[in-house]
């Protein structure tokens, strides 16, 4: 499994803020992020980039998944 | 360079470019695109306010709007949602037009009187980037406005309806719709090119998410500069523009709807910096939304019209001759406001989990 966000519904910048909250929280760990809107998959993965983490991207029926470990 | 970039960097370039020529068209000067003046305006028209120099439904904002509203439904991104505290999401916006008000213009407004030498507006810039310090240090300890859900799909074109109402009550000009015959209100581009200025940045800014407060948000809470490049391009441009045109005139004074009250230029962006970063995104990013069936930023768009209403009724608006008491005591209601409401709704910390 490994670390759920849930950042489904929230304004921005709330999901990257939750993203690089969990990121500090649990280093090292697996995360599942879920969002809906294109704008903050957009942010997230950029910065799951920039901390260096594999992602894929799963698009569910109103929100994205995005999977992300260390490389 | 990224490719995300270019696009934010082509955005600003081209909205920086648009603003010259509408201006040159016939808009008011260093006002080719400001979304708070726009708004005023089209209240204006509508009768909901007495300013009888600001009555003009402004093509722009349409364009702005169903811009966004087609290439998201292009681009399978347009998304009926909303039930992000509407309500408090009406007040803010409220507030962020009085600011705007006082200040005379929105943060795109802003970038173009510094592209055409008015310093007050960097005074201006000073204030909406401490507004936005404050509002970062709430998100920092966990302001939010709560999430969003899926709505009926109908509730999603109610907005992009809207604005296809104004363009026919615009071309029709029924006797209901008042049209200045002098001041600003009279001042505009022919229809035809300020509705196709106002597509065009309709479509590139829903393509390229670009945001005046997002810009100085994320240089400071992202150590990301992507999105103030678009201030960068806007400000380039139409600097460019505004010297080959001989428009540009640099100071303090005598500069084109404008006060020099340093003060409440300051506070008046700050509170627009600070609102437009509790609601998520500045007025033209709210416009967008809205364009992409998001009810939230629909409420936003009524609740800034309803501040440019009631600022223009309560004589709180500023002009050329600066700034009223009553408009300034409307600001610090405004901070004190915004400050309640980011105040009681602070999350719990380590909602991941």
């Amino acid at each position: 499994m490994g670390i759920v966000v849930d950042a489904r519904g929230l304004s921005c910048p709330e999901p990257l803020l939750l993203t690089q909250e969990a990121l500090d929280r649990y280093p090292g760990q697996a995360l599942m992020i879920q969002l809906n809107s294109p704008v903050a998959r957009d942010r997230v993965t950029e910065l799951l980039d920039k901390k260096g983490r594999v992602f894929d991207i799963s698009r569910l029926e109103d929100s994205f998944l995005i999977q992300a470990r260390e490389k | 360079m990224s490719k995300k970039n270019w696009w934010i960097i082509g955005t600003g370039g081209i909205m920086g470019l648009l603003a010259v020529l509408l201006v040159h068209f016939g808009n008011p000067v260093n006002m080719g695109i400001c979304v708070a003046c726009f708004l005023r305006d089209t209240a204006g028209a509508l009768g909901l306010d007495s300013a009888d120099k600001l009555q003009y439904i402004r093509p722009e904002l349409i364009g702005f709007v169903l811009g966004a509203f087609v290439l998201s439904l292009f681009r399978k991104e347009f998304q009926p949602t909303g039930g992000s505290s509407p309500l408090l999401r009406f007040v803010i916006s409220f507030f962020v037009m009085i600011g705007a008000l006082v200040f005379l213009g929105c943060p795109l407004r802003m970038v173009l009187r510094l592209a055409g030498g008015d310093l007050n507006a960097l005074v201006g810039l000073m204030g909406f980037t401490a507004g936005i310090l404050l509002g970062i240090l709430f998100l920092k300890k966990g302001f939010s406005l709560g999430r969003s859900y899926s709505q009926p799909a109908v509730s999603g074109f109610v907005m992009p309806a809207i604005a296809a109402v104004l363009l026919v009550f615009l071309l029709v000009r029924p006797a209901f719709i008042l049209f200045s015959s002098e001041g600003p209100g009279s001042m505009h581009a022919p229809v035809l090119i300020s509705l196709a200025a106002g597509l065009v940045v309709g479509i590139l800014a829903q393509r390229s998410r670009m945001c005046m407060a997002g810009g100085i948000r994320d240089l400071f809470l992202a150590k990301n500069g992507n999105m103030a490049l678009g201030y960068v391009a806007i400000f380039a441009v139409a600097l460019l523009g505004n010297i080959l045109l001989g428009k540009f005139k640099l100071g303090f004074d005598g500069q084109p709807i404008a006060h020099t009250d340093v003060i409440w230029n300051f506070l008046g962006m700050a509170l627009v910096g600070y609102g437009s970063t509790l609601l998520g995104g500045c007025p033209l990013r709210q416009l967008i939304m809205a364009g992409e069936g998001n009810t939230d930023a629909g409420i936003s768009v009524l609740g800034l019209i309803s501040g440019a209403a009631f600022a223009h009724n309560f004589g709180l608006a500023a002009s050329a001759a600066g700034v009223p008491s009553s408009g300034k005591i409307a600001v610090l209601i405004g901070f004190a406001v915004l400050t309640l409401i980011a105040l009681s709704t602070l999350r719990k910390k380590g909602a991941a989990n």
